[in-house]
């Protein structure tokens, strides 16, 4: 049973007298409870215009969005409020006000009009706390908040809304890699604990790749394919959308990574395995030198072993010893090779 | 000496690691603050009541108060026909402005936004100046010194003409415009051209003309009778009241439109409402009080300061408690107790409060964290 369902939607802008500028065109998209969806695709594809549509915020150029059955355009924005909750990218301001005070609005849609919080109101304002593992945030100010924790406290707000799907706009840009990884983790619990359908775009094609039940993913022309990560990183959709000069999809790996510029650069063989080999590699590669295996080094060709401590530099009948990669590539630089 | 020592600690955001419930030690801050302008408001009020060209004593102000008789006929007629609706009307004006200053910095998030931004005071000058120099001759000025019946009245009846049409205006535009910055600066704009308009009038006026809307423009709580506060009061009681019931919806804009959006508010309904609120207290107050300036910037953000908290079912309160209190400290130095003198009340009130503001809020610091643009 679907929670969020969307028919023939066509997403955009409209122009006045101009015909409206389509993102998306006739996209039929379905959201279950406790699923986790990344919306990928490229800048400008109009990942945050389809999400603000599927937020109620923008009407669709075409098709019709149900939330849990009824017309998601059509509804109070109260009772709207009560059955999704969003994130967007910019960080919240808030002047002065407690992290906890800031979770509090999230119980507005709930409350009468005076605000005032009854003891259920209190209660879920902890449990998103403490689903979000902040509670020892609650009394700081918001402003004196990382961006890590401001995050942390504004999902909370958006669950203290108790919704049946929260929407995510690129909720992770702002962070760095540590922080990217926790907070889709965190996602990812909340979906599956919380029972919520969770929506976010990304950028972070990795982290999506990894955590997400499903990619919606938009190449920019105005098509959008959703499938099990897996499924689209096979059959070559990924590369497809985000296909451009100097980037490369490695299907092998699952990760983008840029085309090597000199192609015909020295050959290096390398000697070793494990992690110190596989970094040794990295380095090497991005200095402009092609690894090959040990064997296939030609006569006075350079090689490169991996000690216990450091690494060996063997070019002709020179030894060398280098105890970090920097100096390697230094050592490698000022040594002849073909 | 020790700073630490005689310097009031004054309530932080952060009470957290020896409160056991910071829950309850917030709520009980809450209503020492309240409780503490209260007071405060009372003590000033009966201060009013008390000093001024002659000093009467508090026992003598009860009794007046009490229509128990003051021992001195002059003196029961000086509390109950000056001083009181004096007090009753700094009480309510500085109340009201207060609270539309807190209404319009939420609204618009910008601290520089006051009760007038909307181009309310700018559109009763225009109706004032209309009728104090455009009437021609001594018309006007038999208004101003309230020598024809109802003159004050009708004065203030122009005022909120005035007020009412550039309200009008920007009310039919909210409703077409989307978004909040371009409100303020439609404002902004309206009131240029208001005031373009009233110094045409100026240019082509007499000297006695002129110094009539001078004296209108420097404000005063005086020119207020009971007669006038029977129309005043009840405006401003409505519009406080209505203020006071946005208080969910004002902390729901806190975090911007978007969000806003997104709990489920009404934007456009929000925000009317707002507007409106703003525009019945401070167009009343113009209308009777003229164009009473600085108050409104400045009590949001003393109170911001003093309560630590952006929320508005704290603010809402404390910014018509010290407009109040703010309004009677600016009314009694105005008087000059002890002497037959008077000081333009504008000029009192931003003497008196520039220096707070600016000294509360270098010390505490804290309007960048208000307002993070």
């Amino acid at each position: 049973m679907s929670l969020l369902r969307a028919r023939g939607l066509a997403v955009g802008y409209r122009r006045g007298r101009r015909a409206p500028l389509t993102l998306v065109a006739d996209a039929d998209l379905t959201l279950a409870s406790g699923e986790l969806v990344c919306l990928v695709g490229p800048n400008g594809a109009g990942k945050s215009t389809l999400l603000r549509t599927l937020a109620g915020l923008q009407e669709p150029l075409a098709g019709r969005v149900t939330l849990a059955g009824a017309d998601l355009h059509a509804m109070d924005p109260r009772e709207r409020a009560r059955g999704l909750a969003t994130v967007w990218t910019d960080p919240v301001e808030v002047g002065l006000l407690a992290a906890r005070e800031l979770v509090a609005l999230g119980r507005h849609p709930h409350t009468g009009w005076s605000g005032r919080m009854h003891a259920e109101d209190e209660a879920a304002i902890d449990a998103a706390l403490a689903a979000v593992d902040a509670i020892e945030l609650a009394w700081r100010p918001v402003d004196r908040l990382s961006d890590g924790q401001r995050q942390k406290i504004n999902i909370a707000r958006a669950l203290a809304q108790e919704p049946l799907l929260l929407l995510l706009d690129e909720p992770t840009a702002w962070l760095d890699l540590a922080r990217r990884a926790e907070t889709m983790a965190l996602l990812q619990r909340l979906a599956r604990e919380q029972g919520c359908a969770i929506l976010l775009s990304s950028h972070d094609l990795e982290l999506a790749l990894r955590h997400a039940d499903r990619l919606w993913l938009m190449s920019g022309d105005g098509t959008l394919r959703a499938g099990a990560p897996e499924d689209l990183a096979l059959g070559g959709a990924l590369s497809t959308a985000f296909r451009s000069a100097g980037l490369h999809y490695d299907a092998l790996d699952g990760k983008f990574v840029p085309l090597q510029p000199r192609r015909g650069g020295p050959k290096v063989a390398l000697q070793g395995a494990g992690v110190a080999a596989s970094w040794t590699r990295r380095a090497l590669e991005r200095g402009g030198y092609r690894v090959c295996e040990p064997g296939s080094r030609q006569e006075g060709g350079a090689e490169v072993k991996v000690l216990q401590q450091g690494w060996e530099l063997r070019c002709g009948g020179s030894r060398q010893r280098c105890e970090s990669l920097e100096s390697l590539l230094t050592a490698l630089a000022a040594t002849p090779v073909d | 000496m020790n700073r630490a020592f005689w310097r009031w600690p004054g309530p932080t955001l952060l009470p957290g690691r020896q409160q056991s419930d910071p829950l309850q030690w917030r709520r009980l801050r809450r209503w020492l603050l309240q409780g503490g302008l209260l007071c405060l408001v009372l003590s000033l009020f009966l201060l009013s009541l008390m000093l001024g060209s002659v000093t009467i004593p508090p026992g003598e102000v009860l009794r007046a108060l009490s229509g128990a008789g003051a021992s001195e006929n002059a003196w029961e007629s000086i509390v109950l026909l000056i001083r009181l609706p004096k007090a009753l009307t700094a009480l309510l004006a500085g109340a009201a402005l207060g609270v539309s200053g807190l209404l319009m910095q939420t609204l618009f998030r910008n601290p520089l936004a006051g009760p007038y931004v909307l181009g309310i005071s700018s559109g009763a000058s225009l109706g004032v100046a209309l009728v104090l120099l455009g009437a021609g001759g001594t018309l006007g000025i038999t208004l101003l010194t309230g020598l024809g019946p109802g003159g004050s009245l009708a004065l203030a009846g122009a005022a909120m003409g005035g007020a009412a049409l550039v309200l009008a205006l920007v009310l039919l535009v909210a409703r077409a415009v989307g978004s909040n910055m371009t409100l303020l600066v439609l404002g902004v704009m309206l009131a240029s051209l208001t005031s373009a308009l009233v110094s045409m009038l100026l240019y082509f006026s007499v000297p006695e003309q002129i110094q009539a809307y001078v004296n209108w423009s420097f404000g005063s709580f005086g020119t207020v009778s009971w007669r006038e506060l029977r129309v005043m009061a009840p405006l401003l009681l409505a519009g406080l009241t209505l203020a006071a019931l946005l208080a969910k919806p004002l902390d729901a804009l806190l975090p911007g439109e978007a969000l806003a959006q997104g709990l489920g508010l009404n934007v456009r309904r929000a925000r009317l409402h707002i507007m409106l609120a703003t525009a019945v207290l401070a167009g009343t107050v113009t209308a009777f009080c003229g164009p009473v300036g600085f108050l409104g910037i400045a009590v949001p953000h003393l109170c911001r300061s003093l309560a630590g908290t952006s929320g508005h079912r704290t603010l809402l309160p404390a910014c018509m408690l010290g407009g109040a209190a703010l309004a009677l400290v600016a009314a009694l130095v105005a008087e000059l107790p002890g002497s037959n003198l008077v000081l333009p009340l504008n000029a009192v009130m931003a003497l008196l409060g520039a220096p707070v503001v600016i000294h509360v809020l270098l010390r505490r610091r804290n309007l960048r964290r208000v307002f993070a643009s």
